[in-house]
């Protein structure tokens, strides 16, 4: 057994049945290695960045770990990105880059400045070492075991996170030594409940009135999601979520108020400013979700925030007045072996449903172009309101992602796919490839914009190649709708980079789809939507459906002005549209 | 004195107007915002909105090789690690660029540092791409801007050239600063990390001079670090002075025409079999600009130009000092100043060298063995790559500006077999090697050319799709390009590679392994562009002439062979007792039958 097959072995007896790779000649040991496996799968994308991007969504989605085989150089450079995604969404990957043979290395070369020594040589790993938990080049066959373990210990243990291990071509070809150095994990300092910290909080939530639970994506990469369900269905605390929360609880969930943030709904962004207790379980509270204005967040609650990752909360934004460090599943169990009972008031819960239904996203005016094309609200609302149960769905950047993530209603076992930190553009074809090869059963529902599907749009080749029968929607209004509707805003309509009068057009999907041998539809007109997305939906392999949208969309947002330069905005219960003075009285409660 | 005020990000679009860049490589997005606006208000630079920030950074990277500096402009978090493979290219070719990137308002930086992310969309991307840049920082103070921007110019142009990268957070972006109050920079911080004293390098040059003089049989092996130096007009007077054999390296294979009555060929494990044996045969070599990497001078690098006095011109030391090199005289200086002072001492005092049989010998190999055979030209069915390179070449005019994307076809082949005429540019991306090179190189050096020249761009049908979403930036700006794409079944690099060490066993290469690669044609079609087959050498050279008399662009798909090895090339081979070993440099398969192989060599094989 080579190196290289040890290591494809390891990484399939470790439960990950594909790997997404493009070929490389840097790789050809591991490549070969992949072929003999025979039981191990691969995936060829057309650019190293989807590869990496999938292999996020394959985990994600199966929660479990996702694997990148790149070769030296671009193919490593190219994956970036897509590593980048999975540590600042806290995805555990394995990336193996296939390096030159260590003769011809920088690394080893005893000139580190040196800008390359090997063919299509890179010295990868100071370059993505702030990007991983653990870094490393494989550098003696015998220390293979040690690296491997190593990087599934770092990637899977406490704040879970991407790895890569950077393999020269003479160390893949090697044969596995007999002697194999070990490595021994270190004891972690696993959460511990001292009774003081159970009575305190028992008291916090005793007292409060107004209490809600923030939960975040942090819940699921715990695999606490059953935990957090019977919690909830116990106390009865209201639920907001950020967006890598979204799936966590069903739409009609009568604990769930709604997703929060600049680009939330308004009716979760009501229920925190009106909250006297906020419990964060697993969110790291990012500066999108809780807006600029930290001081003007929650302001009338204790913010009482428990997650894996201490430092995420030694941001200087909102004031967290008490910190746990734990594993969210733990406490999770630990919380709800003290409280057993409903903790909130009705009056608290029935205001939560009240605000919900009055602010549910259909009623809020959203004002369009007069072009008779299509509402991107009422395009998602459609697709939501047709899709089924069990679906899965995708969306990346941009004002569609936000309509997106505003307008889903998740239905019973339905998930959403994000790239969450990143909000990278073009995620979302690798995102559908990923997802495919993780779950082969759910349909997959895509929701992009006609920018972000440019990005990555090689990847419908793939999408053919294996017959993926995913649906992917694009809301199409020609261009850079978020960049379109800052310039607006804020560069007196001064557009730039944003459209086809600006220097970025677009090509037409029809003949897009033809070319890539996929079904096309198309609607224009929302009288057209429901029975298009019908068919969109209900047709047997991949679909590229093109909904047009109006040159202009205003979205529900927290507005940014600039005055000298400088931007500052607005707390994030007002949101735009604003509500009239008279009606944001109304729902006050003091 | 009167108090100037200046939006920040107004400034920097300034600055670059006074860097003689016309155009900018771009994305927008929210974290340069600022930025974008400033330029989308500028008179004098044009934008170009790319589809992906790789595309802008590699479009940049050729912009700068034709125009000698280019500019991108990206986003926070994505934007920049988007671009990172574009700016690897530049640096490992030493090309000049300057990369701005957006990041979020200062008071919300933190990823890396304090977590993971702190403000939206943020990445630290100093960090990353400081291993790869010349310089990199984030302008945190505003009245640093002029100081930051001048010296990120003037390290990217300097010594061994390079890219550079400024990082300007939202807020600093759109602040304003009094241009009486901000910081200066003072070249003299920069000293230089190569020699620069005069009377050294005389006697350097009077040295390799008095070597040329004694020896029979010199070689000038040149790179494309002559060109980047400003040297490629002055290294033709040289080679008229010195009048003995010129090869030419991957990167610079552009400079000298293949006409010249001193371009004796390509030096390369992947080159020509006669300029293989002149460099190994040879008893002086002088290089200038090339770095010498393994694969120019073989894996047994050992037997590189062993019976050769090797004189080695580079302005980085580092390269000169790499392990695989055994360089008898190190020239640490510019190889602008070395050839002009080559120039002059040599006008001085005329070379009075009789090298003719040393000449008639180059000669005579190169007649003997060409790199196109009458045999390829047999095929029927499909079109062979080293014939069609011959048929192109004939027809492309002097001063083209080419582009060789990345593969066997489009960079390979081209590097053995390609005819280069006078004043030829031929780009292209040597040490990174990307996929997907070409599209966006042949954008940028449109607009370098001012979209008044076409461009001519090869690629295949593997590489294409890397950054294939630049198509709708060739259809919008409807530039002259001519796109020529091998359709070979997929990476036919790696096919080779399978089949020869692999027993063939295809993973991951082609339709047979899990990838398949659609009709360029019906893409093209799809992006509004013109589109052309070339089915079969019967119909090749009427088609190339209408492609190439095609005003606008145009996407001509080569119905190119499926199985084609690199030939000549450098390769293992199997001893008599099975062990493998890896010949010499002039030592290429097919490997000639021992007695001709022999009568090439003027000095002692290589023994092992």
């Amino acid at each position: 057994m080579r190196i290289a097959d040890y290591i494809i072995e390891y990484i399939y007896n470790k439960g990950t049945d594909t790997i997404f790779t493009v070929a490389g000649g840097g790789a050809m040991f591991l490549n070969d290695a992949v072929y003999l496996h025979k039981k191990i799968k691969y995936i060829c994308n057309h650019h190293e960045q989807a590869s990496a991007m999938a292999a996020e969504a394959y985990a994600k989605t199966g929660e479990k770990v996702g694997a990148v085989m790149v070769t030296s150089g671009p193919g490593s450079t190219n994956a970036i990105t897509g590593l980048m995604e999975a540590y600042q969404n806290s995805i555990p990957v394995i990336f193996i880059s296939s390096q030159t043979k260590r003769s011809q290395m920088v690394a080893y070369s005893g000139i580190p400045s040196l800008r390359q020594f090997g063919i299509q040589e890179v010295d990868i790993i100071p370059i993505v070492r702030s990007l991983t938990k653990y870094a490393a080049i494989i550098k003696n066959s015998g220390d293979v075991k040690y690296h491997l373990d190593r990087a599934y210990y770092e990637m899977l243990s406490g704040r879970p996170g991407p790895v890569w291990l950077d393999i020269p071509s003479d160390v893949a070809s090697a044969l596995l030594p007999k002697r194999l150095k070990k490595f021994d994990p270190p004891l972690t300092d696993s959460f511990k409940n001292n009774g003081i910290l159970t009575k305190t909080l028992v008291d916090h939530l005793n007292h409060a009135k107004k209490p809600i639970i923030i939960a975040g994506g942090g819940i699921k990469l715990a695999k606490a999601r059953k935990e957090f369900d019977n919690f909830i269905n116990s106390t009865k605390i209201p639920v907001v979520v950020p967006d890598m929360g979204i799936d966590l609880l069903e739409y009609d969930n009568p604990n769930y108020v709604g997703h929060g943030g600049t680009k939330g709904d308004r009716a979760a962004n009501i229920i925190i400013q009106q909250s006297d207790l906020i419990l964060v379980l697993g969110s790291r509270l990012a500066v999108p979700f809780i807006g600029h204005e930290y001081d003007k967040w929650g302001i009338n609650a204790k913010k009482i925030v428990v997650d894996i990752d201490s430092d995420e909360h030694k941001k200087k934004t909102i004031k967290i007045d008490l910190f746990i460090k734990a594993d969210v599943k733990k406490f999770i169990e630990m919380l709800s072996s003290v409280i057993k009972k409903e903790v909130s008031s009705k009056g608290w819960r029935n205001y939560c449903q009240k605000i919900k239904k009055q602010y549910a996203l259909k009623s809020v005016a959203v004002s369009i172009d007069k072009i008779d094309y299509v509402n991107m609200y009422d395009a998602v609302s459609e697709i939501t309101t047709q899709s089924e149960p069990g679906d899965i769905f995708t969306t990346d950047a941009g004002i569609t992602a936000y309509v997106t993530t505003q307008s889903l209603k998740i239905k019973k076992n339905q998930r959403l796919i994000l790239p969450g930190a990143t909000l990278t553009m073009g995620y979302n074809l690798p995102a559908v490839i990923g997802i495919w090869a993780a779950d082969k059963k759910r349909r997959i529902i895509c929701i992009t914009g006609d920018g972000s599907f440019q990005m990555n749009i090689h990847e419908l080749q793939t999408i053919f190649h294996h017959k993926i029968p995913a649906k992917i929607f694009i809301t199409n209004n020609q261009g850079y709708l978020a960049i379109r509707t800052t310039q607006k805003n804020l560069f007196s309509g001064r557009l730039m980079g944003e459209g086809g009068l600006s220097g970025v057009s677009f090509p037409n999907n029809k003949k897009i789809a033809y070319a890539y041998g996929l079904k096309y539809f198309s609607v224009k007109a929302k009288k057209d939507l429901k029975k298009t997305v019908k068919d969109a939906l209900d047709y047997q392999g991949p679909v590229l459906c093109d909904i047009f949208c109006p040159y202009w969309q205003d979205h529900l947002t927290i507005s940014s002005k600039i005055d000298n330069g400088k931007m500052s905005s607005s707390s994030i219960d007002e949101m735009y549209p604003f509500l009239p003075e008279k009606e944001i009285k109304k729902y006050i409660i003091s | 004195m009167k108090n100037v005020k200046i939006k920040l990000s107004d400034y920097v679009i300034k600055f670059i107007e006074n860097l003689g860049v016309n155009h900018i490589f771009l994305i927008s997005g929210g974290g340069n915002i600022h930025l974008v606006d400033s330029l989308g208000n500028s008179k004098k630079i044009k934008y170009v909105c790319n589809h992906h920030e790789q595309a802008s950074a590699t479009a940049a990277e050729a912009y700068a090789r034709v125009k000698g500096f280019g500019v991108c402009l990206v986003t926070t978090g994505p934007g920049g690690t988007n671009a990172i493979t574009g700016v690897l290219g530049a640096y490992q070719d030493s090309i000049p660029m300057l990369v701005i990137s957006g990041q979020v308002k200062r008071e919300t930086i933190g990823a890396g540092k304090i977590a993971r992310q702190y403000g939206d969309q943020e990445v630290n991307i100093v960090e990353i791409v400081k291993p790869f840049t010349k310089y990199a920082v984030t302008v945190i103070d505003p009245l640093e801007i002029s100081y930051q921007l001048e010296k990120a110019v003037y390290i990217a142009k300097f010594g061994r050239p390079g890219p550079v990268w400024i990082d300007i957070p939202l807020d600093v972006q759109g602040s304003f600063v009094d241009t009486n109050r901000l910081k200066k920079f003072n070249p003299k911080e920069i000293k230089p990390d190569f020699d620069t004293d005069k009377q050294k390098l005389k006697k350097l040059v009077t040295q390799t001079i008095n070597k040329i003089k004694n020896s029979k049989r010199p070689v000038l092996y040149v790179g494309n670090g002559v060109r980047l130096a400003g040297g490629s007009r002055q290294l033709l007077s040289l080679i008229n002075l010195l009048k003995i054999p010129v090869l030419t390296s991957y990167a610079g294979y552009d400079l000298i025409d293949s006409s010249h009555p001193y371009f004796f060929g390509r030096g390369h494990a992947f080159g020509q079999r006669a300029a293989n044996f002149i460099l190994q045969n040879s008893d002086l070599l002088l290089s200038i600009g090339a770095r010498l990497d393994i694969r120019t001078i073989g894996f047994t690098y050992r037997a590189f130009a062993r019976a050769a006095y090797k004189i080695m011109v580079d302005i980085d030391m580092k390269e000169i000092k790499k392990p695989i090199l055994s360089i008898d005289l190190p020239i640490n200086f510019d190889a602008k100043d070395f050839i002009d002072e080559m120039i002059k001492q040599i006008e001085d005092e005329p070379l009075k060298s009789n090298i003719d049989d040393w000449l008639e010998y180059g000669r005579a190999l190169n007649k003997k063995y060409p790199v196109v055979l009458k045999e390829y030209w047999q095929e029927k069915k499909y079109i062979n790559n080293y014939c069609f390179i011959e048929a192109i070449g004939k027809q492309l005019n002097p001063n083209e500006l080419i582009v060789a994307s990345n593969g066997v076809g489009p960079l390979n082949c081209m590097y053995q077999a390609f005819y280069v005429k006078p004043g030829q540019r031929i780009l292209l991306n040597n040490g990174c090697a990307q996929m997907g090179y070409g599209l966006p190189a042949a954008i940028g050096a449109a607009f370098a050319a001012d979209q008044k020249q076409r461009i001519i761009c090869f690629d295949g049908d593997g590489s294409v799709q890397l950054n294939i979403h630049e198509l709708q930036v060739m259809k919008h700006h409807n530039l002259p390009i001519k796109l020529f794409i091998y359709s070979n079944d997929g990476y036919l690099s790696i096919k080779n590679t399978q089949n020869n060490l692999f027993a063939g066993k295809h993973v991951a290469v082609g339709y047979d392994s899990g990838v398949t690669c659609p009709d360029i044609v019906k893409i093209g079609k799809a992006y509004g562009i013109k589109t052309e087959r070339i089915k079969n050498h019967s119909e090749m050279e009427k088609k190339i002439k209408k492609v190439l008399s095609y005003p606008g662009p145009i996407i001509c798909d080569i119905n190119a062979v499926r199985q084609l090895t690199l030939t000549p090339k450098l390769m293992a081979k199997k001893l008599p007792n099975g062990q493998f070993i890896s010949p010499p440099l002039e030592d290429m398969g097919p490997f000639l039958p021992r007695d001709e192989f022999e009568k090439n060599m003027l000095i002692p094989l290589w023994e092992e």
